[in-house]
């Protein structure tokens, strides 16, 4: 049986404040409403490395260490490779999607997306 | 002695021409390099600015979006109250309007992702800016190591002193004098 939204712990990663707000309104629209926030892949990874969460939706370009990095650091982590990742990226050209695939996304969103495309992938993930 | 006095007329040719060679750097290098920091600079504002704004946007859709959630518990409210079938109508309206409108303000939030992404493309310009910077510094180098035959380590120490100014976050015009100043422009 599926978790419900509301218990589903996410951490959205995002250098800018804006769109981490953006990602963490349209989530509590669709019910999920334990989110928290980190602002680069370094911080990402020192949290999920201390807390347990269920989800990451994560930025490509970042400070310190970039969405691609973080990705590889979890896939890397024994603790943490079977950890869903959503990328949410301004980067749309084919080879970049088939670096994140490589890396170990779970799926990918290009900006600017609509709320119904991030309902559709987080439902695709959470199946 | 005619042999001595041409070396020395070529000499004072050579030292003026490198002069003007010297000159020629000296203004595009101080007028770019102080125009550079000051084009970052507005560029930053701009981010800051966008940002900032983007947030008043939030916060009142924000508020729309709360007065819509109250206006629809209210008329969920009445219509609970088994209206008449004229104000059923009217009110199942207004319900689907409201209804309309969270969804659009949740549209709004995600065009308001502008800003990230016009602010990747400002950051892009800020790296070309950076790189321009280190270009005119390394132009420096070369120009001076070639017009005044510097050793090798006199090159080495000259290309020390030019990554430690970029090292640093911006270039101050202070720091570019001093730079010319060491070697002579």
């Amino acid at each position: 049986m599926p978790m419900p939204p509301s218990d589903i712990k996410i951490l959205v990663v995002d250098d800018m404040s804006t769109m981490r707000r953006i990602i963490r309104t349209i989530l509590n629209q669709l019910g999920y409403s334990n989110i928290e926030e980190a602002e680069n892949g370094k911080q990402a990874l020192a949290r999920l490395q201390k807390e347990k969460f269920d989800f990451v939706i994560t930025d490509w370009n970042m400070p310190e260490m970039d969405g691609l990095q973080l990705v590889k650091e979890i896939r890397a982590d024994e603790n943490l490779k079977s950890l869903p990742v959503l990328m949410v990226t301004a980067e749309a050209k084919k080879e970049n999607v088939m670096e994140a695939l490589k890396a170990g996304v779970n799926n990918y969103i290009v900006k600017p997306f609509t709320p119904e495309v991030l309902k559709e992938k987080m439902e695709k993930i959470f199946k | 002695m005619k042999d001595l006095e041409a070396i020395i007329k070529e000499l004072i040719e050579n030292v003026k021409s490198l002069e003007s060679v010297i000159e020629g750097i000296k203004k595009p290098v101080s007028e770019s390099s102080q125009l550079i920091p000051e084009t970052t600079r507005n560029i930053e504002d701009v981010m800051a600015y966008l940002e900032k704004e983007s947030h008043k946007i939030m916060s009142l859709l924000e508020e729309i979006n709360k007065n819509s959630e109250e206006i629809k518990k209210d008329i969920n409210f009445l219509l609970s109250l088994n209206p008449v079938n004229q104000i059923k109508s009217r009110l199942e309206s207004v319900n689907s309007k409201n209804e309309e409108n969270i969804k659009k303000i949740l549209e709004l939030y995600s065009h308001l992702s502008f800003h990230d992404l016009a602010g990747q493309q400002l950051k892009l310009v800020l790296e070309l800016l950076e790189n321009i910077k280190n270009a005119l510094l390394n132009v420096i180098v070369s120009q001076v190591a070639r017009e005044k035959d510097l050793k090798k380590e006199e090159i080495s120490g000259l290309k020390g002193k030019v990554s430690e100014i970029l090292s640093k976050d911006r270039v101050s015009q202070e720091d570019v004098d001093a730079l010319l100043e060491e070697f002579g422009l």
